[in-house]
C-alpha cells in the first residue's frame, strides 16, 4: 500500500481461501435483508405454501364432516414445501453465478483481494440461509401453529416437526448446491435451470420403472414419489411412524457435498 | 535500471484462446512511478494483458511479477496493492455509489468506520459524484459509471493502478478531470492504462507500449518514440517558378522526397529528409539561393498518432 494510506486504516486479516469472505458474506446480506427482498419473499411463500395448506385443511375437514377421506394433509406439505420450493431455488438460483460472470460484477469483485473459493461459499452460504427462511422456516413454524390450532391432526410433537422442517431443508440446500455447481458448468441460465428441473423429473417419474432412483434423490425426503408404498421421511418424523430408509438422507448429504466441491473446483478453473 | 525498480516485469507471458494466440511472448517492463500507456488496436491483446495480471486468466505460458510478487502464486496479495477500473464497468445496480466505494474499501480495510467513510467521501469529491453519491447505480450514465469506475480503483491507495480506457465514455470535461488525476497520483503510484485517444496518451505519458496481433511492436519513451520514427518532414510555402528548385532539392542525398502542392500562386511542398542534419545546415540555403520568396519553413511536428499507425502498418507488413 502506498504511503499515502498513513496506517490509518485496519487492514483485512483474513488469510488462505476465507481472504475476502467477510465482506463478500456482508455484501450478500445486504442484497437480501436490507432490502425488500427477503419480506417480498417470505410473503409469496406464504401465500404459496400456508395458504394452499389452510385450503387443505378446510377440504380435509369438509370430507371429515362428510364421513370421506380427505386429501392427505402433511403429505400435501411436502408437495408444496418440498416440490413447490424446488422450482423455486432453480428459478431465483439460476442468475446466481450465471449472471455475475456474464454481467461482469463477477470479474470486478475478482479483481479485488479476493478467493474464488470465497465468492462461491459467500453466494452458497448467503443464498441458502435467506432462501431456507423464507421458504422453509417461516412458513413451516406458521404451519406448525396452523395444524394445532385449525386442524384435525393437532399439535404434533415439536421435535418430530423440526425434524421434518430439517428434511424439507435438506431438499431445498440439495437444489441450492446443484443449481449453483450448474452455474459454474455452463454460462447458459437455460441449462442451469433445465438441467435441475430434467433431474426432478426424473427422480419424481422414474422412480416407477428404476425403485433403486429413490435412495439417491432427494425426493423421499419430503414427498413420496410412491405414497402407497412408503412415506417422506418428513412425513414419518411428523407422524412418529419408522422411516422407509435413511439412504435418502446420506445420498442427499453426500450429493450435497459433491456439488459444492465441484462448484469450488470449477470456479478456481474459470477464466473472466 | 534495477529489476526491483520496475513494478511490471512479465516474460515470455503468453495466452491462448483455443487455435487463437491473443499474447504472444510479451515481456513488458513497467518502472516505478510512471504513467505507461500500454496501445494497440482491438484485439491486440490489451485487455488479455491486464487479465493475465489481475489473475483473471491464467496464462498458456510464461510468467511475470508484479510489485515483486508472482502473479501465479501471489494473485490475491498483487490485487490487495493495486486497483483496477475495467474496461466496461459494471457494479452491483442495487448499491448507491457510496455503498459501491464502501463495498470495495471492505475488501482492504475493516475499519476504523469513521475513516472509511471519510475516504468514501474524498473518492467521491474527486471524481465529482456528490450529487449522485446517494443514488442507485443503476440510473447512472455511461460517463457516471466510469467516474465511480475510477473512483472504486483508487480507494485503496493503490501502489500500481490499472486502467483499461479509463477516459471512455467521459466528455470533454471528464477527460480532462481523468488526465488531471493520473497526473496528481503519479507522484505516490504507478499507473498502467490501455487507451484509443493517443492525445491523451502524447499528454500525459512517460512511457508507451504498442502491441499488434499479441505481440509487443515498441516499448520507449515517449520522446524516443516521436524522435525515432524514420524521415523527418519539412514544410516549405513558396512564391514564384520552383520547377529547377525542385529537382536541386530532390536531388540531395539527405532528402528521400518531396510532396508538392499548389494553391494560388503558392507552392507547398513537403520535404521528407533522412538526415536531419543536413537538411537543418543545407535546405534554408538551397531556397533562399534559388531566388524564390520563402512565405513558411517548419518542420512538421510528430504526433503519436501518426507514429502509432506508422508502426501498427509497418508491424503488419
Amino acid at each position: 500500500m502506498s504511503a499515502n494510506a498513513s496506517g490509518q486504516f485496519q487492514l483485512v486479516k483474513e488469510k488462505g481461501w476465507r481472504r475476502g469472505l467477510g465482506n463478500l458474506l456482508q455484501g450478500e446480506y445486504s442484497a437480501w435483508f436490507k432490502s425488500s427482498r427477503w419480506w417480498k419473499h417470505i410473503i409469496l411463500w406464504l401465500l404459496i405454501i400456508n395458504m394452499m395448506m389452510v385450503f387443505m385443511i378446510m377440504a380435509s375437514a369438509d370430507a371429515a364432516k362428510g364421513g370421506e377421506e380427505g386429501p392427505p394433509v402433511l403429505f400435501m406439505y411436502g408437495i408444496f414445501g418440498g416440490m413447490f420450493v424446488a422450482f423455486g431455488v432453480m428459478i431465483l438460483m439460476q442468475r446466481v453465478l450465471v449472471g455475475e460472470k456474464r454481467s461482469g460484477t463477477a470479474a470486478w469483485v475478482l479483481s479485488k483481494p479476493v478467493t474464488r473459493t470465497a465468492f462461491v461459499v459467500s453466494r452458497l452460504v448467503v443464498n441458502s440461509i435467506a432462501i431456507l427462511l423464507t421458504s422453509v422456516i417461516v412458513p413451516g413454524v406458521i404451519l406448525y401453529f396452523t395444524l394445532g390450532l385449525f386442524s384435525d391432526i393437532g399439535w404434533l410433537s415439536p421435535f418430530g416437526f423440526l425434524a421434518a422442517l430439517l428434511m424439507v431443508s435438506l431438499h431445498t440446500f440439495y437444489w441450492i448446491a446443484l443449481v449453483l455447481m450448474m452455474g459454474t458448468l455452463s454460462e447458459s441460465s437455460s441449462v442451469v435451470i433445465a438441467v435441475p428441473m430434467a433431474l426432478f423429473f426424473i427422480f419424481w417419474m422414474g422412480t416407477g420403472m428404476v425403485p433403486a432412483l429413490i435412495y439417491v434423490s432427494p425426493l423421499l425426503l419430503t414427498f413420496s414419489p410412491a405414497p402407497d408404498q412408503m412415506n417422506a421421511l418428513s412425513v414419518s418424523f411428523m407422524t412418529g411412524e419408522p422411516v422407509f430408509s435413511w439412504l435418502p438422507l446420506i445420498s442427499t448429504v453426500a450429493f450435497c457435498v459433491i456439488f459444492i466441491a465441484v462448484a469450488i473446483r470449477r470456479f478456481n478453473r474459470q477464466e473472466f | 535500471m534495477n529489476s526491483n525498480d520496475f513494478v511490471i516485469r512479465t516474460e515470455g507471458l503468453s495466452k491462448s484462446f483455443g487455435e487463437v494466440q491473443a499474447l504472444k511472448s510479451l515481456d513488458l517492463r513497467v518502472p516505478q512511478r510512471s504513467i505507461f500507456a500500454f496501445l494497440g488496436p482491438n484485439g491486440a491483446g490489451k485487455t488479455t494483458t491486464i487479465k493475465l495480471m489481475l489473475g483473471l486468466i491464467k496464462p498458456t505460458s510464461g510468467g511475470g511479477k508484479i510489485l515483486g510478487m508472482d502473479i501465479l502464486r501471489d494473485s490475491v496479495d498483487i490485487r490487495a496493492r493495486i486497483g483496477y477500473l475495467p474496461q466496461d464497468t459494471r457494479f452491483y445496480e442495487h448499491m448507491t455509489a457510496r455503498q459501491t466505494l464502501e463495498y470495495t474499501a471492505k475488501f482492504f480495510y475493516t475499519g476504523p468506520q469513521a475513516e472509511i467513510d471519510k475516504r468514501v467521501n474524498e473518492m467521491i469529491e474527486l471524481v465529482g459524484l456528490e450529487g449522485k453519491a446517494d443514488r442507485p447505480v443503476k440510473g447512472f450514465s455511461g460517463g457516471e459509471r466510469q467516474r465511480l469506475g475510477i473512483a472504486q480503483a483508487e480507494v485503496n491507495y493503490p501502489d500500481l493502478l490499472i486502467l483499461d480506457e479509463p477516459a471512455a465514455s467521459l466528455d470533454p470535461q471528464g477527460r480532462r478531470d481523468v488526465l488531471e488525476v493520473m497526473s496528481r497520483i503519479r507522484k505516490y503510484a504507478t499507473i498502467f492504462y490501455c487507451t484509443h485517444i493517443l492525445d491523451d496518451v502524447q499528454r500525459v505519458s512517460d512511457q508507451v507500449a504498442i502491441v499488434n496481433q499479441g505481440e509487443l511492436v515498441t516499448q520507449a519513451s515517449i520522446e524516443e518514440l516521436l524522435a525515432g520514427t524514420g524521415d523527418v518532414v519539412y514544410t516549405v510555402t513558396l512564391r514564384g517558378d520552383a520547377q529547377s528548385t525542385y529537382t536541386q532539392i530532390n536531388q540531395q542525398p539527405w532528402v528521400s522526397g518531396i510532396e508538392a502542392g499548389q494553391q494560388g500562386d503558392e507552392t507547398t511542398w513537403q520535404v521528407s529528409v533522412r538526415d536531419e542534419a543536413a537538411a537543418k545546415d543545407q535546405l534554408m540555403g538551397l531556397l533562399v539561393s534559388s531566388g524564390l520568396k520563402v512565405s513558411n519553413f517548419s518542420r512538421k511536428g510528430q504526433n503519436l498518432e501518426d507514429v502509432f499507425i506508422n508502426i501498427i502498418e509497418r508491424s503488419q507488413k
